[in-house]
């Protein structure tokens, strides 16, 4: 039942993403021509399959953990966005680390140093940092207004004493669902961090294809931006909601649960957004066109007459 | 595009003797200018498909030689030149003279025309 009140929603997100994607995707594909650039287009290509294949099991996940009940428990599917965002950042990683340069008689390198910073995308990069650093704060806010519940199990009810009777509401996302969440994040952090470092490193097929490979880098570590800020997003938004429910339900509670309960929603909307911005963004790929005659870029000679 | 080294494979010169040269003549021609960071060992010998140990000894003989310095967490950057030029660049420099001279009899110019030209550019410069 609860699905079939969910579907409408889902089908509008899905929506959204392809409309954001395809606009986002108009603005990012390069023209190359035939035979130009041919190891970073099959690289770039094999990216675009790999990931949304990994993007497709990620989904799976986040949908038959909670719903068949897998991982032995509700933790479990606490776990389970970021679980999905490690998957993804894992396949980026591999795709990565497998490029192999072409070994032909004749081999050129650009005399460019790449460094990690040029390459991250600072708009990712904030956006990043702000859903992981909101997701702390939320683990922090619920690990410091849990208590246990009625079977003594800590960190997962919000007790509220009014005038000497104690109402106890759960679920609440306490340290028993912070922990596990936080150290799933942690991982996936790290693994993030190490693929960037992966992507900086891949060696570069040739000079002449700098600009190219310099754009699939940003891309890639672009994407890895993305799984974190989605799995941040996909977890944010059932405990802000969950913590919104619980502390609205407090009515005798201080005005300070009042206050806990907006910005709550306020934070679940914004996260939604936020995850469907960066679905949206790892749906477009790597855009790489393959053209007969490249379209004139901007700087170009005139196609048509004669130099003076 | 920015500057580059190539290697051939097939050329008998041996990989490290090739990236030195090349890296000696971009440094003495200025296309590598003074502080300019070169790529780590690992980044060039990744993207020219070479074991690190080759462009290491390439490096080390720049280095040697007084082109480059390499300093703990700095990396490697093109050192910082005499104010003459070094043998190889008047070399460098006296065969681009002689193209032009060559160039100017073709046209019909004389030498002392060719210089006064050169000189007329130059204080257009």
């Amino acid at each position: 039942m609860s699905m079939v009140l969910l579907l409408p929603f889902v089908l509008i997100l899905a929506m959204l993403v392809t409309v954001v994607a395809t606009l986002l995707t108009g603005h990012r594909t390069s023209v190359v021509g035939i035979n130009e650039h041919v190891d970073l287009v099959r690289l770039a290509r094999r990216a675009r399959i790999w990931l949304l294949a990994a993007l497709a099991v990620a989904v799976l996940v986040c949908l038959a953990v909670p719903l068949l009940g897998l991982g032995g428990g509700d933790t479990a599917s606490a776990i389970a966005p970021a679980f999905a965002g490690t998957l993804v950042v894992a396949v980026i990683c591999l795709g990565e680390a497998t490029f192999r340069r072409p070994m032909t008689l004749t081999r050129s390198a650009a005399l460019h140093p790449r460094r990690l910073g040029d390459l991250v995308p600072r708009g990712w990069l904030m956006t990043t940092a702000a859903a992981l650093a909101g997701l702390a704060a939320t683990l922090g806010i619920g690990t410091l207004y849990g208590s246990p519940d009625d079977l003594g199990r800590a960190g997962r009810a919000l007790t509220v004493v009014c005038d000497g009777v104690t109402h106890t509401r759960t679920p609440w996302p306490g340290s028993y669902y912070g922990a596990p969440i936080a150290l799933a994040t942690a991982v996936s952090v790290a693994l993030a961090v190490a693929t960037c470092v992966v992507i900086a490193r891949r060696p570069s097929p040739a000079a002449e294809s700098a600009a190219l490979d310099t754009g699939l880098r940003r891309w890639s570590i672009a994407a890895v931006l993305q799984s974190l800020t989605l799995g941040a997003c996909l977890t944010l938004v059932p405990v802000l909601l969950i913590m919104a429910m619980g502390a609205r339900s407090a009515d005798c509670a201080p005005g300070g649960y009042g206050l806990l309960a907006t910005v709550s929603l306020i934070g679940a909307g914004m996260a939604a957004v936020l995850g469907t911005v960066a679905l949206a963004g790892l749906c477009t790929g790597p855009g790489v066109r393959v053209d007969d005659v490249p379209p004139p870029q901007r700087g170009d000679t005139a196609p048509v007459g004669v130099p003076l | 595009m920015s500057v580059a080294v190539t290697i051939d494979l097939v050329d008998p010169t041996p990989p490290f003797e090739q990236v030195r040269r090349q890296l000696t003549l971009l440094i003495e021609t200025g296309q590598l200018v003074t502080d300019e960071r070169l790529p780590s060992v690992r980044q060039l010998a990744g993207d020219l498909g070479l074991a690190t140990g080759t462009v290491a000894r390439a490096y080390k003989e720049l280095e040697g030689s007084g082109l480059v310095t390499t300093r703990r967490g700095a990396g490697t950057r093109v050192a910082s030149r005499p104010e003459s030029a070094s043998p190889a660049a008047v070399t460098l420099l006296e065969d681009a003279a002689t193209s032009y001279l060559a160039r100017a009899a073709v046209l019909g110019a004389t030498p002392e025309q060719a210089a006064l030209a050169l000189e007329r550019v130059t204080r257009r410069r």
